[in-house]
């Protein structure tokens, strides 16, 4: 009884050992920031989007999300995937996540399951109708590539207050 | 000018996409996002989040004041307390109160004395004696996000002016918040700092930013006018109390005063759910003392069933040839 309670100890720590390594050797790091998305309009006559401090945030503002992965350890992380859900009291902005590298895809079930924009339904008084970008819970970036010691990587998405 | 149109048409779609939203998330409210990222390395999958990022929602100020008549308003001269009527709507994401200013526009043949601006006691129709609260720009009322009040503008029309002259009336409102931190004319994007709901900043919105409208008065040389009161209720029990059952007679007071003829003159009254004609269209409806009856076709009173609707044709009536008494009873259901 005895030596199989050591055995068990001892196989333990060997699997704790195996595994403290590994994560402090690929330690992706994730990193969130938030701005706020502006229309500036120009003299002439032009506009360009920018992202400035999120100042004053009211409804209607359009609030853009930057999140950066960043490889910290020495090995390369492989099939990475970025989960992000639409904040509560937003809408995702259509057409608004970039990600390279990156295949994106939405949720319309509070992430449980994920797919391109074109095969997302919804069900609206027993019908079942393309879902629009306003019926988006989740946004879903997956790394066609792995990511390399050091490497870092951004994906950005932008919602717009209820 | 193929980018002009495409931005035109962007600018355009969030401008719809935010009406829809109503007032919007409430001031104060906490926008909170967190990132996940899994990944494998030799064989394991490991998960790890960011620091979650938050955001306050600020409190937007935003307002519209819309005219509720439809077209021109007639009145004499001189004429004194002649009513607009506009309605004002808390389209901002917070509690506000709104400082109501009326102003005399120019281009116009006559500009009227502004005088007392009224609270509606809720029913949208303009009762003197009834609507006497004064909108009080000192201490307004709190209007809740979403939420409307109805004002009446009055002015006083002066002697001596010409059938068909006009005057414009501008009407606006200001945020209280905004009013008391000195600025009396914000911009969209002005802030006052800690002046909106839960101690976030208020932020003028561009509905605020242009929140007025105008109505017009024209002098008309006939003018035709409509009374509606109670003369007498009588219940079951001998009393007097409007309880179901009762029976409650109203008198329709129509007058037409200035000079000439007033034409197709009709007094329609479309009776509340809770109340019908008693006896239907077999009953009766008086028109200066003439009992006539409420059947469609044989005279010129009658009940439509289906509308609750009592309709009197007077064709004709010339200015100042007599008031029209209509009367007739109701039922409480």
């Amino acid at each position: 009884m005895n030596k199989v309670n050591t055995f068990i100890k001892k196989s333990m720590i060997g699997a704790l050992i195996s595994l403290l390594p590994l994560a402090a050797f690929a330690q992706v790091e994730l990193k969130t920031e938030m701005y706020k998305v502006v229309e500036v309009q120009k003299k002439n006559g032009t506009s360009k989007i920018e992202w400035l401090a999120p100042d004053n945030i009211t409804p209607g503002d359009k609030v853009g999300y930057r999140i950066t992965v960043e490889n910290k350890g020495d090995k390369p992380a492989d099939d990475i995937v970025l989960n992000n859900p639409v904040p509560e009291n937003t809408i995702y902005i259509d057409g608004s996540a970039r990600g390279a590298n990156s295949s994106i895809v939405f949720s319309v079930d509070q992430g449980k399951t994920f797919a391109t924009p074109e095969k997302l339904f919804i069900e609206k008084n027993g019908k079942k109708l393309p879902a629009a970008a306003k019926d988006y819970s989740n946004v879903r970036w997956v790394r066609t590539s792995s990511l390399k010691a050091g490497e870092k990587g951004s994906v950005q998405y932008v919602v717009q207050v209820k | 000018m193929n980018k002009l149109i495409s931005w035109t048409s962007v600018f355009l779609a969030s401008l719809f996409a935010m009406q829809s939203y109503g007032a919007g998330t409430s001031a104060g409210t906490s926008i909170s996002n967190t990132a996940s990222v899994s990944y494998e390395v030799g064989g394991s999958t490991i998960t790890a989040d960011s620091d979650p990022v938050t955001v306050t929602v600020q409190e937007l100020i935003n307002v519209t004041i819309i005219s509720q008549d439809s077209g021109n308003v007639s009145v004499s001269s001189p004429e004194t307390g002649a009513e607009l009527k506009f309605q004002v709507t808390n389209t901002g994401n917070g509690n506000e109160a709104f400082i109501i200013n009326q102003v005399n526009i120019g281009g116009d043949e006559f500009d009227v004395t502004l005088s007392t601006i009224y609270l509606d006691d809720g029913d949208g129709v303009y009762e003197p004696g009834t609507d006497d609260v004064a909108y009080d720009n000192s201490t307004p009322s709190t209007i809740a996000p979403d939420a409307s009040i109805t004002i009446w503008v009055t002015s006083d029309i002066p002697d001596s002016l010409n059938n068909n002259d006009t005057s414009e009336v501008q009407v606006s409102a200001l945020s209280k918040t905004f009013s008391d931190d000195g600025q009396d004319n914000p911009d969209a994007g002005d802030v006052v700092s800690g002046g909106g709901d839960s101690s976030t900043d208020a932020v003028y919105g561009s509905a605020a930013a242009n929140a007025d409208d105008t109505a017009t008065f024209v002098v008309s040389a006939i003018q035709v006018t409509i009374l509606k009161a109670i003369s007498s209720i009588t219940d079951q029990f001998g009393t007097s109390q409007p309880v179901p059952g009762a029976e409650v007679v109203y008198t329709l007071t129509v007058t037409v005063t200035g000079t000439g003829d007033a034409e197709s003159v009709t007094a329609t009254d479309p009776l509340p759910d809770e109340l019908l004609l008693k006896d239907g269209v077999a009953g009766i409806i008086t028109v200066d003392g003439v009992d006539l009856t409420a059947v469609s076709g044989d005279d010129i009173a009658s009940y439509d069933a289906n509308t609750n609707t009592v309709t009197v044709v007077l064709g004709t009536v010339t200015a100042g040839s007599g008031d029209t008494i209509i009367s007739f009873t109701t039922e409480i259901q």
